[in-house]
């Protein structure tokens, strides 16, 4: 027999001293890689995304989107690999954010996006400040959050703390952004005294002005005196609170009128900007129910680094300033460590993959004996080893993405092993042959199908690279794993494991000796099953009829919703989010007050261990943040509180399933105050705005609103379909203070004085900075009324602008005459502009929501609303038609497009069934150039449509979602099913050019192919059985095994029969020559 | 791990526990058994009734926030300066609701007029406080009215 190339690597390896030397070194340059390669939690994805703020002050949100935003947008997009262009204009500011095409080098697109804003901005309007650009990435998400809180000390103080020990963390290598959250910072406030200002006859203004010139030192230069250089400053810098009591502001009668006379001078913590607060959970054991104080120190980490490894540094330094840093007050608790559970995940995968090993092993030992089982044993973690030190030479890090893709293949990646064992075993109990003639006849045997079988599965699973938009980072380290594992494979199974083999399996002695296939179990069997099928028409009839039933029954559990398609179900995290909106124009304290009610509640579910509540702050963000741009969140009307969980394996719920659970409890809270809560958890996929957006398009923004109210009443009255919102503001009363420009002019008052005297005393005016030697944060001297005296219009009354006098040339008062405000200005009560959103040039108004409960799967709740949606008669009697794929192409009428979890997954299945059909044709091809027949393939691939039979009905008996992984699972399944085909067709050529007559040859190869097939297909079930508990790859687990056992059965038949079918006409000719 | 059984029997539990009286009675039962504590917790509002009874802390006096109106037209919140409390920059006043049980609540406090301060935001017209901050109160703490100090009827169960 023509040995090929798989014979002559047997030959070469199989008595060599290398062979085990090469696997005692794949296994330590594993082990090594294993231990190099970072952990981190979510993969690495590089999507270039970028927030550029443009301050354009005192302008309305139309102008600033006129004037700002539109025509920024339109020079971005003339910049190559821009894939969205969003824009929010906003009183007195625009944000503009630009999403690049997944995978486009973020230094470049950085560069561009920059010399594109300062090409245009000439053609900004004047007052349009430096634009701020900030680069949004993933490791901008904390990895490590420490809480500080304490039970005597107050938010200043804890700030202070921990804003020390930020200081110092920040030598530990490879430690990102180091950020804290909440507290208070220290703050000269030099609170004005309204009557004290009118006595001396000082103005606001002038304090300001005082004090920052006063606040100056500058080296003047230098003189030579005896050989010598001196060098000569001038001034000094504010360095304490006295320096600022006594600056000179003003004469009065004479005498020096100081800053100390007209105003109190105050060291220490600045006006409360937010409340955050940490408290115990009902789960953490903890008989304490006050919540205390709270800042949270967030640790970041570079790119390429491994969270565990810092965050233990972090938490080492930490443990090691208790005591002297901070003071025994101050508790530090861990309220999050990514580090923590990016090893715990990548130890369970590897804990699970270990299991899916020993599982395959078992099912070996049971076909081919403990020998058998040891050498496929053996085969395999050598296969990882590799695929694990090619992790690292790419520069991959271990996160559960590229884990994933190890457990995927284990079942596949035994295969070659194990056929090339099989036939090595078969060969041996044949006893034809010397032993080592023997095993590498049965190399070269099957040596080859193997070659094209690995290959037909690599065909299938590669593709999977092509999978464009935010999932592709998530989709291709699968494909691209599995390939390179798939290849180790076949190596080690042509080069390891003969040489295993020979020295491991046993020539059994006894028994029969002359090998009979005729008397094998599986020969009698397949005798039974096939004769009938192949010698009788209508029996063939009966059998297809039956598998085409099956078949379309399988089918139609789609259309009948008896299995739902979903993109990704929820992860079992540890966390989740409430995010709390309040109306517009919201006391901080009332929002506060909420937030504490509702994180009361939380406190009493079972298994929330921690909570911390952030109001007028955002909280640490996470991924999902980190889109949703949550790290805005801001305002005194926002509140955020983060829910940590007990670790997964102390509770029995899923995470989801928790925060399922408190949804309506908290909103029936939040709904109380009028206030909009919504419970976000982190997506398992790539995050989005939210699960559910409808994007709203129209003519005019009074059409838009009006077409948003309407499809927010459908979103609201859909069951299923939770946390409606939309991302429109609430109305916000604003006082306008118009000036009287006679009357201003009159008195020689300008109105930007005017405007910088109410500024100052509402909203404080910064002065500077105290210049102390060893405060972390900048101190900054802040004027400002004090608390008290700014609570309502009427305390306006007391405030005086100073006369520019003559000087103004339209006065005749004497310069410095304090004129009472209130005179100069008229109130009226006006309604705040709202925010106009834009996307990719188009004005937009969101609706979102999130789905939980009556349905999980975003697509069913879209197509229920859809109908409605369809009905709501908008004025002028035009309807909508949502749209799916893309925006509508004029804007002169009202129009909705479906956005949010359904862009992702239609472009996911989108891509992946672009695969898939790419899968077959390469399969196709691959086959023809095998088998040298156009006929052939076709008879193999009939087995990939019939792991639809086992795949739907196995998803629909779990109860699961057919998601993007179940997707992944029947790709692959598709190479696998050929794989067994090409097998069994092989064999059955081989028989026939050996003078066999078709029917025996058919029977035979069944009967002998039989044993490698199931082995293999059982090694893929076993091996995926350990994934049905992974709430994320159960779908990839079910498509494995249902598909895996039923698509094996009905290819043992099924395949056979047809291609009897098809060569029955060459046989007879063959006969008759 | 207690946390752990606390955890597993919450959601046996809870599937019983549908009614507010079969949970009491269930509680009853069970009472000393942590897990009673978190089993009931789950399911909507807190019950209160379960937990063994603290001792009310007795305080000297409870007022109401009043709405003041204001010469422009509009209304201001006043409460007595001796309900606030101060941590630091914080300013925060015990309020005591409808079962009688205290809770810390921050607010935001203006001009004080006579012994009362504005308040600016936080608290609603009519919510009931503990008069007096001095005490030392935790929050869920049920507190009391001291009687014959005032003759404000507190109601409490």
């Amino acid at each position: 027999m023509n040995e090929g190339i798989a014979g002559k690597l047997a030959r070469q390896f199989i008595n060599s001293k290398i062979t085990p030397l090469l696997m005692l070194a794949a296994i330590l340059v594993g082990i090594i890689a294993t231990m190099m390669t970072p952990r981190e939690e979510e993969p690495q994805i590089v999507v270039p995304m970028v927030d550029i703020y443009i301050p354009y002050p005192g302008a309305a949100p139309s102008e600033v989107e006129e004037r700002v935003a539109k025509p920024f947008e339109r020079s971005v997009t003339e910049i190559p690999g821009v894939d969205y262009v969003y824009s929010t204009s906003m009183p007195d500011f625009a944000l503009v954010t630009v999403r690049f095409k997944v995978g486009e080098d973020t230094e470049a697109s950085m560069v561009k996006l920059w010399s594109t804003l300062l090409k245009n901005m000439d053609r900004m309007p004047p007052g349009v400040q430096m634009p701020l650009m900030k680069k949004v990435a993933i490791d901008d998400v904390p990895v490590l959050n420490l809480t500080f809180w304490s039970k005597q000390k107050d938010p200043f103080q804890i700030r202070k703390t921990s804003r020390d020990v930020a200081d110092l963390l920040k030598k530990i290598p490879n430690i990102g952004d180091v950020e804290i959250k909440g507290g208070l910072r220290r703050q000269v406030r030099v609170q004005l005294q309204k009557e004290m200002l009118q006595r001396y006859n000082v103005s606001a203004f002038q304090i300001a002005r005082q004090i920052q010139m006063a606040n100056s030192r500058m080296t003047s230069g230098n003189f030579r005196q005896d050989n010598s250089e001196i060098v000569v400053q001038s001034g000094n810098f504010l360095e304490s609170v006295d320096d600022v009591s006594n600056i000179v502001v003003g004469v009065n009668g004479g005498l020096p009128v100081y800053i100390k006379d007209v105003a109190t001078v105050i060291d220490g913590p600045e006006e409360v900007s937010n409340y955050s607060f940490f408290g115990w959970g009902a789960a953490s054991g903890a008989k304490d129910r006050g919540e205390y104080p709270a800042v949270t120190l967030t640790v970041a980490k570079r790119k390429g680094a491994d969270a565990s490894v810092l965050a233990g540094k972090v938490i080492a330094q930490v443990d090691q300033l208790k005591g002297s840093v901070i003071p025994s007050d101050i508790t530090v608790t861990e309220t999050r460590n990514y580090g923590e559970t990016a090893t715990e995940k990548v130890f369970t995968l590897l804990e699970h993959l270990f299991i899916a090993i020993v599982a395959v092993t078992i099912v070996v030992a049971l076909f081919l004996g403990w020998r058998g089982a040891l050498v496929n044993f053996v085969s395999v973690p050598i296969t990882f080893a590799l695929t694990l030190l090619v992790y690292y030479l790419f520069h991959y890090s271990l996160n559960r993405v590229t884990l994933f893709a190890l457990i995927f293949v284990t079942g596949i990646v035994v295969d070659d092993s194990i056929i090339i064992a099989e036939n090595i075993h078969r060969h041996f109990s044949m006893k034809r042959q010397p032993k080592l003639q023997a095993a590498i006849t049965a190399v070269s045997e099957v040596g080859n199908p193997t070659i094209l079988a690995t290959f037909t599965v690599i065909a299938a699973v590669l593709p999977m690279v092509f999978v464009s938009g935010l999932m592709g980072p998530y989709m291709s380290p699968m494909p691209i794993g599995a390939s390179l594992a798939m290849i180790f494979s076949l190596m080690i199974a042509l080069i390891v494991t003969p040489w295993l083999s020979y020295r491991l399996i046993k020539v059994e002695h006894g028994g029969h000796d002359e090998y009979d296939i005729t008397k094998t179990v599986y020969y009698r069997l397949f005798r039974k099953v096939l004769s009938p099928l192949l010698d009788n028409g209508f029996m063939r009839f009966l059998a297809f009829g039956i598998v085409g039933l099956m078949l379309a029954g399988a089918v139609i559990l789609i259309p009948m919703k008896a299995v739902q398609l979903k993109m990704l179900p929820f992860d079992n995290k540890n966390e989740f989010q409430v995010i709390l909106d309040m109306p517009e124009g919201t006391a901080l304290e009332e929002t506060s007050r909420v937030a504490k009610e509702i994180s009361a509640y939380l406190r009493t579910v079972p298994e929330v261990s921690s909570y911390q509540y952030y109001a007028g702050v955002n909280a640490p963000i996470n991924f999902n943040g980190l889109v949703r741009h949550y790290y805005l969140r801001q305002s005194p009307n926002m509140a955020d509180i983060q829910v940590n969980l007990l670790p997964k394996g102390e509770r029995k719920e899923q995470s989801h399933d928790i925060a399922r659970r408190v949804r309506a409890d908290v909103q029936k809270i939040a709904l109380k105050y009028n206030g909009n809560a919504k419970i976000v958890e982190i997506p398992p996929g790539p995050p989005v705005l939210s699960t559910i957006v409808a994007e709203i398009y129209g003519p005019s923004r009074q059409q838009q609103i009006a077409l948003a109210k309407e499809v927010r009443k459908v979103f609201q009255e859909t069951p299923g379909v939770v946390d409606v919102d939309w991302l429109v503001e609430d109305d916000q009363k604003v006082v306008n203070l118009q000036v009287n420009k006679e009357r201003a002019a009159l008195r020689g008052v300008s109105a930007e004085q005017i405007a910088q005297t109410l500024r100052m005393s509402l909203g404080g005016m910064d002065a500077g900075v105290l210049h102390t030697g060893n405060d972390k944060d900048p101190v900054t001297i802040q004027v400002r009324l004090p608390r008290a005296d700014r609570t309502s219009l009427k305390d306006l009354s007391g405030i005086f602008v100073q006369s520019l006098g003559m000087g103004s040339l339209t006065t005749r008062l004497r310069a410095g005459e304090m004129i009472p405000l209130s005179e100069l200005v008229r109130v009226e009560d006006k309604i705040q502009d709202k925010s106009i959103y834009r996307k990719d040039l188009r004005n937009v108004v969101y609706v979102t929501a999130d789905v939980a409960g009556a349905t999980e799967s975003p697509v069913y709740a879209m197509l229920e609303m859809d109908r409605k949606i369809k009905q709501i008669k908008l004025p002028g009697g035009y309807s909508i038609d949502p749209l799916y794929t893309a925006p509508p192409s004029k804007e002169d009428r009202p129009a909705m497009k479906w956005d949010g979890e359904w862009q992702i997954t239609f472009e996911v299945f989108r891509d992946l069934g672009t695969a898939f059909a790419v899968v077959l044709v390469i399969i196709y091809l691959l086959i023809v150039g095998w088998f040298q027949s156009f006929k052939t393939p076709l008879i193999m691939m009939i087995a990939i449509p019939l792991s639809l039979v086992g795949i739907i009905p196995g998803h629909f008996f779990h109860g699961a979602f057919f998601t993007a992984t179940s997707m992944i699972g029947m790709i692959a399944l598709a190479g696998i099913m050929v794989r067994n085909s090409v097998l069994l067709i092989d064999f059955i050529q081989i028989r026939r050019d050996e003078g066999i007559e078709l029917k025996q040859a058919i029977i035979e190869s069944a009967a002998v192919r039989t044993r490698p097939i199931i082995l293999t297909s059982g090694a893929v079930v076993i091996g995926s059985v350990i994934m049905l508990f992974d709430p994320i790859f159960q779908g990839l687990a079910i498509s494995m095994i249902w598909g895996g056992v039923l698509s094996t059965v009905l290819t043992l038949v099924v395949v056979p029969i047809v291609y009897y079918i098809a060569e029955r006409k060459n046989a007879t000719n063959v006969g008759a020559r | 791990m207690p946390a752990a059984i606390e955890a597993s029997t919450e959601m046996q539990m809870k599937k019983i526990l549908n009614s507010r009286a079969a949970r009491k009675l269930l509680a009853v039962l069970l009472l000393g058994i942590p897990a009673a504590l978190g089993a009931c917790g789950g399911n909507g509002r807190p019950t209160h009734g379960i937990t063994p009874q603290v001792e009310p802390v007795a305080v000297e006096s409870i007022v109401s926030v009043e709405k003041r109106p204001l010469l422009s037209g509009t209304t201001e919140l006043v409460i007595p300066e001796a309900a606030v409390f101060h941590r630091g920059p914080l300013a925060g006043v015990y309020v005591v609701d409808s079962e009688g049980r205290a809770a810390i609540r921050w607010i935001d406090t203006g001009r004080s007029v006579n012994g009362d301060v504005v308040v600016l935001g936080g608290l609603d017209a009519g919510e009931r406080l503990v008069g007096n901050s001095s005490v030392q109160l935790e929050d869920g703490m049920p507190v009391k009215l001291q009687v014959s100090e005032s003759k404000e009827a507190v109601p409490h169960e």
